[in-house]
């Protein structure tokens, strides 16, 4: 199995800083060598941190180090320091997976603002991240609309240069029935045309509402094997797995996971579906439960034997709009997938597996009984 | 824009084979429709398909095609890709790139490449564009004169030889007076743009000996030598307004103008005087062709739109000859 290569400070920072550098929070980011590699603009106001320094060293202030400690406990908590508090939330973007270090973000409020409702905080936190791609996401919908929209133009002048021959053609004393099949013919290809591009059309409709309301993940404790075990069934029955060979490999004893099972059957159906797509209905799949090596994730893997991801598409296979445009869908699949296993506190990752075939890795913290559990993840539709 | 009578075409029927590149197959079968029984002219075209870049080239390896359309999104490789490899193979086919995206993000890419021609994936899309681009391709002869880019003129096209200086600041007037007649929005923007670029081929194409400009800018010039003369046309037919520039010169490269417009592109050029120019004109009208004909004449027919505004994604027209 080749991994993809594991992200650097600089990547990290990359894949954060557009959505947080602007936000009215203040933000760091620590290593799990106490070194605080990123703060956003906020946090440097608040720190007094030199912006010209590449790599932030420990602000005197603080004992990041005792940080680390806490922050290992993966509970919430709250630390004031002078003036400034820390709080750290249990959160999406505090780990990625295939790293050499840990980071986490933490999250500085002054010391006045104790009361601060924290479920509050959070949903702010998604809905700035939610914001910022969207803003971002705009530009790219009106790119990927153009493709449709200008095959929709085209069909419809065509039609309509066909029907003016033969609005001609009627006209005429003699029918000359070679040209009349011909241009009947060439109307019913651009209808077909019109209406496939119409659905193009209205599925990216579709996908960018799915992606501008986020869903609320109502997690509850599952066995692992009995979710698969159930979806799968019901996919053999009448689903893709019908016509696809797909085995699956339970982990024995199961593990417990706290999981939204509607939202992670969706994902699973996507990933059949883009196997399904890419190997047109051809492909085998895999279905793998295991524990990570530290014991600490559950892990469920979807591989194929298809093409695998192409290299140059690697970077780019969670950006919510990439399509290579023979798939039927819009990439959305892919990026709102991986948004689900964060929200619920969880890693999505790609592999290219070392022969053929494509590996999707799930991650979900794994769940012991005496754990809360929330009501709710992520704002109430 | 009418398929005018070509002089150089032979007259008995001949036939040009072009490939389109696209993994859109809505796309690609309806430019091939399009192509193969609406396309007017006196030849036809053999339009073969190939949905990536790796089955282009290999198709382009048996068959040396005399048009290479190829969109730059491909699910492979990209479009500069094959663009590359066609040129390799077949050096005289002629290279066009499509996208549905904005072709500022390209512009270093297609200079790098050589491809000068870019057609963007509009909606509505325009296949007379398209019809009049393809001619141009293949005889870039046909496409200079303002008369080309007009469906019946509304009324006599317009034309003035510039003989001296003065005659720029009288042709400023006669511009401004047009486009005022036409209620553009934007006539004073129009106007400068319009003087910079008869200005630059006044001032700019003559050369001395040496290569050296022969007139500095500004300078009254009280008479150029009728081989220094600038013809500017202009003229309306119902949808859009065209101005003409052309000088007797062709001392303008494709690959000058590609530097100007990606350093502007590319911000990089705020204090260049010389590239700005042509920059503003790539913005600021709605459609550029550049018939760049080597050591003969530069013209450049500008398009702005007074019915309906053509979609944003501006295509790139250069043709060299």
């Amino acid at each position: 199995m080749t991994t993809l290569p594991s992200p650097t400070d600089a990547t990290l920072i990359d894949a954060i800083a557009p959505t947080i550098d602007e936000a009215p929070l203040s933000v760091v980011l620590i290593r799990d060598d106490a070194q605080v590699v990123w703060a956003n603009r906020q946090a440097k106001t608040m720190l007094q941190m030199a912006i010209e320094r590449q790599t932030l060293t420990t602000h005197e202030g603080m004992d990041w180090a005792q940080m680390l400690v806490l922050l290992s406990d993966k509970k919430p908590f709250y630390k004031p320091v002078d003036d400034v508090g820390l709080m750290w939330l249990p959160h999406p973007l505090e780990r990625q997976a295939a790293q050499t270090h840990a980071y986490f973000l933490v999250w500085l409020v002054p010391s006045d603002s104790l009361e601060l409702d924290w479920t509050m905080l959070q949903q702010d936190w998604l809905r700035q991240r939610q914001l910022a791609n969207m803003g971002r996401m705009t530009v790219e919908m009106a790119h990927e609309l153009s493709n449709p929209l200008s095959s929709i133009s085209m069909a419809a002048q065509l039609m309509g240069m066909s029907i003016q021959t033969l609005g001609k053609m009627s006209q005429a004393d003699t029918a000359d029935v070679a040209l009349l099949a011909k241009h009947v013919g060439l109307l019913k290809d651009n209808l077909a045309h019109l209406e496939q591009s119409l659905l193009r059309a209205s599925d990216l409709r579709q996908e960018i509402l799915s992606y501008a309301r986020p869903s609320v993940i109502r997690p509850k404790p599952h066995q692992l094997d009995t979710v698969i075990q159930e979806w799968l069934e019901q996919q053999r029955s009448h689903g893709l797995a019908k016509h696809m060979a797909v085995t699956y490999e339970p982990l024995e004893p199961s593990p417990t996971i706290l999981c939204d099972v509607g939202k992670l059957e969706q994902i699973l159906y996507n990933l059949i579906k883009n196997t399904y797509e890419a190997t047109n209905g051809k492909g085998r799949l895999w279905i793998k439960a295991s524990m990570s090596a530290d014991d600490q994730w559950v892990q469920i893997s979807v591989e194929d034997d298809g093409p695998g991801i192409p290299e140059t598409m690697q970077e780019k296979i969670f950006s919510p709009f990439l399509t290579t445009k023979q798939m039927t869908g819009t990439g959305l699949g892919l990026s709102i997938s991986r948004d689900i296993i964060q929200q619920h506190g969880g890693h999505f990752s790609v592999y290219n597996k070392a022969g053929r075939g494509a590996c999707f890795l799930i991650q979900l913290p794994r769940f012991t009984p005496n754990q809360p559990i929330p009501r709710a993840m992520a704002e109430p539709e | 824009m009418s398929s005018k009578p070509m002089a150089s075409q032979p007259s008995d029927t001949s036939s040009y084979r072009l490939i389109v590149v696209d993994d859109d197959s809505m796309i690609r079968e309806s430019l091939k429709a399009y192509l193969t029984h609406y396309h007017q002219a006196n030849y036809s075209l053999l339009v073969d398909e190939a949905s990536t870049a790796e089955e282009a080239v290999t198709m382009i390896d048996k068959t040396p095609y005399d048009l290479v359309i190829c969109d730059i999104n491909l699910p492979d490789r990209d479009g500069f890709y094959v663009m590359h490899q066609a040129a390799e193979r077949v050096p005289e086919a002629r290279r066009v790139l499509i996208t549905a995206y904005d072709l500022d993000r390209y512009i270093r890419m297609a200079k790098q490449e050589g491809v000068f021609n870019i057609i963007t994936k509009t909606a509505p899309f325009d296949f007379q564009e398209l019809s009049q681009t393809i001619n141009n391709l293949l005889m870039p002869e046909s496409a200079m004169g303002l008369e080309n880019y007009l469906n019946n003129p509304i009324e006599p096209m317009q034309s003035l030889v510039v003989t001296n200086s003065d005659l720029i600041m009288v042709l400023q007037g006669k511009l401004h007076e047009f486009f005022t007649r036409f209620q553009l929005p934007d006539v004073d923007a129009l106007s400068v743009v319009m003087i910079e670029a008869i200005t630059n081929a006044v001032y700019h194409a003559p050369r001395l000996p040496n290569g050296e400009e022969k007139y500095e800018k500004g300078q009254h010039i009280e008479a150029l030598d009728p081989d220094e003369y600038v013809t500017v046309s202009w003229g309306v037919d119902g949808e859009k307004l065209g101005v003409a520039i052309r000088d007797q010169k062709g001392t303008v490269t494709a690959d000058e103008v590609m530097y100007w417009i990606d350093r502007n592109v590319a911000g990089e050029s705020l204090m260049d005087t010389h590239g700005r120019g042509m920059y503003l004109i790539y913005r600021l009208m709605d459609r550029v062709i550049l018939n760049l004909y080597r050591g003969h004449a530069t013209e450049l027919i500008l398009l702005h739109y007074i019915s309906q505004k053509p979609p944003d994604n501006k295509p790139l027209y250069i043709n060299e000859f």
